[in-house]
């Protein structure tokens, strides 16, 4: 009888645990982006969170840059002393994208000394924004300063702020989620900007080319808060940037995939194309604005 | 007597299940999946739960993929009875790939996918049983 009452007892706390997560659950699916700020564009969580997802790491551009066999140059990073600049949260947030996408610039050339000084300022910034939890600084200092493992040391840093990503979004924390990915977005695009000018290499400049199609996502994201004081201004000079943008074609070509097994996996051969057209004046216009922005951020 | 018996079968494939999905909140369970990149950047993991699955149908995750850039596709199942499978879609939601061949029932653990076009591509994941929980893993390698 004792176990009866036992198994009873346990089964409806069970039961009052499951509808608690279900109640929990439906309102995370149903809840839409607060509109805090008049803002004028809704789109519900789960669009907003799988937006958020979708954008590609800066660490694509910046492994693109190094392939290009550019040089490291520490004059195309925001320093780390700029920190003491960022006192409200809009700056914080930007300016840990950024100091994000630097980290991930130098760590792929294995810049210890850099690594250092950008992740106390990411320790601070995400201090400050409260998502420091995420991070484990020792083990990434360590891998930093010890290790030949440049992937290890990626990795651990990309899933830190992959899961900061989540919590922030499902914390209804969306904006600082979003000036976080706008900043390191923005942030990689200059970099390889800044080294296609000197190197003219083509796959970057293909890169720069394409990123159009993130940028699209990018303001889609900002438009939930563009009516927010400070997101109004980086709202703008995105779609300015983007009327730059608009002039830029992609074209697409359709060929059947086809798949082939290798050593136990599955390898897909693509036979699609894409193809960037922009013009150099078209490039130099999109150089000189997304400086100009960038500039605005770091200051 | 008998309810006794019947609150204890439910109990005990209550706790199963939860033990079962306990593990993909595990740590370890998606280290040990992102080991699996092999010199490959993670870019993304997805955790996958049947439980969220709306009527079982696969849940969809869009990246945008690069041109000239390698992507490989890892997945891990908690339980072996139920694998995880993975789809690969296009822009225009045309299939590109998948770990599971339906003819042979064969069931790969990873897909290997060189872009050729930049745009978004879709991920589904569902589970062989419709049910479990797993994890999938996004890399890349230029």
């Amino acid at each position: 009888m004792k176990m009866q009452k036992i198994l009873i007892s346990f089964l409806a706390v069970a039961v009052l645990a499951c509808s608690d997560e279900k109640s929990l659950e439906d309102s995370m699916n149903e809840a839409v982006v607060e509109d805090t700020t008049n803002t004028v564009v809704e789109i519900s969580q789960e669009v907003f969170e799988e937006i958020i997802r979708g954008i590609p790491s800066p660490l694509e551009i910046s492994s693109l840059i190094k392939e290009s066999g550019a040089d490291y140059s520490e004059e195309l990073i925001n320093p780390s002393e700029n920190l003491d600049k960022y006192s409200t949260n809009y700056k914080r947030a930007l300016n840990l994208g950024v100091y994000g996408a630097d980290l991930g610039y130098i760590n792929l050339y294995d810049q210890t000394s850099n690594t250092i000084s950008h992740l106390n300022s990411i320790r601070v910034l995400t201090g400050d924004l409260r998502v420091g939890q995420f991070f484990d600084f020792m083990t990434i200092k360590d891998l930093a300063s010890n290790s030949n493992d440049i992937v290890e040391l990626l990795n651990i840093t990309t899933s830190s702020f992959e899961s900061m990503n989540d919590y922030l979004a499902k914390q209804k924390r969306g904006d600082i989620g979003v000036l976080i990915l706008t900043g390191g977005w923005l942030e990689a695009l200059n970099l390889a900007i800044q080294i296609a000018l000197i190197n003219e290499d083509k796959a970057l400049i293909e890169r720069i080319g394409e990123q159009k199609i993130i940028l699209d996502e990018i303001i889609l994201l900002l438009s939930v808060y563009q009516n927010d004081s400070n997101i109004k201004g980086l709202y703008k000079d995105f779609n300015e940037l983007k009327d730059l943008y608009d002039q830029v074609n992609i074209v697409y070509t359709y060929g059947e995939p086809e798949m082939v097994e290798v050593d136990g996996i599955l390898q897909i051969v693509d036979n699609s194309s894409s193809e960037v057209q922009m013009t150099k004046e078209q490039f130099q216009s999109i150089a000189k604005l997304t400086k100009y922005i960038r500039t605005k951020i770091i200051s | 007597m008998m309810n006794i018996k019947t609150i204890c079968s439910f109990t005990l494939a209550l706790l199963f299940s939860s033990l079962v999905n306990a593990q993909c909140d595990d740590p370890d369970f998606i280290d040990g999946c992102g080991q699996q990149l092999k010199g490959y950047t993670l870019l993304k993991s997805y955790k996958v739960d049947s439980k969220d699955l709306k009527n079982g149908k696969a849940v969809q995750y869009s990246y945008i993929f690069s041109k000239n850039t390698t992507y490989y596709l890892s997945v891990c199942s908690s339980d072996q009875s139920s694998k995880m499978i993975v789809n690969l879609y296009d822009k225009s939601k045309r299939i590109l790939a998948t770990n599971y061949d339906k003819r042979t029932k064969k069931h790969y653990p990873a897909l290997i996918y060189r872009c050729t076009s930049t745009g978004s591509y879709y991920l589904t994941f569902e589970f062989a049983n419709h049910s479990g929980c797993g994890v999938g893993v996004l890399g890349f390698i230029k």
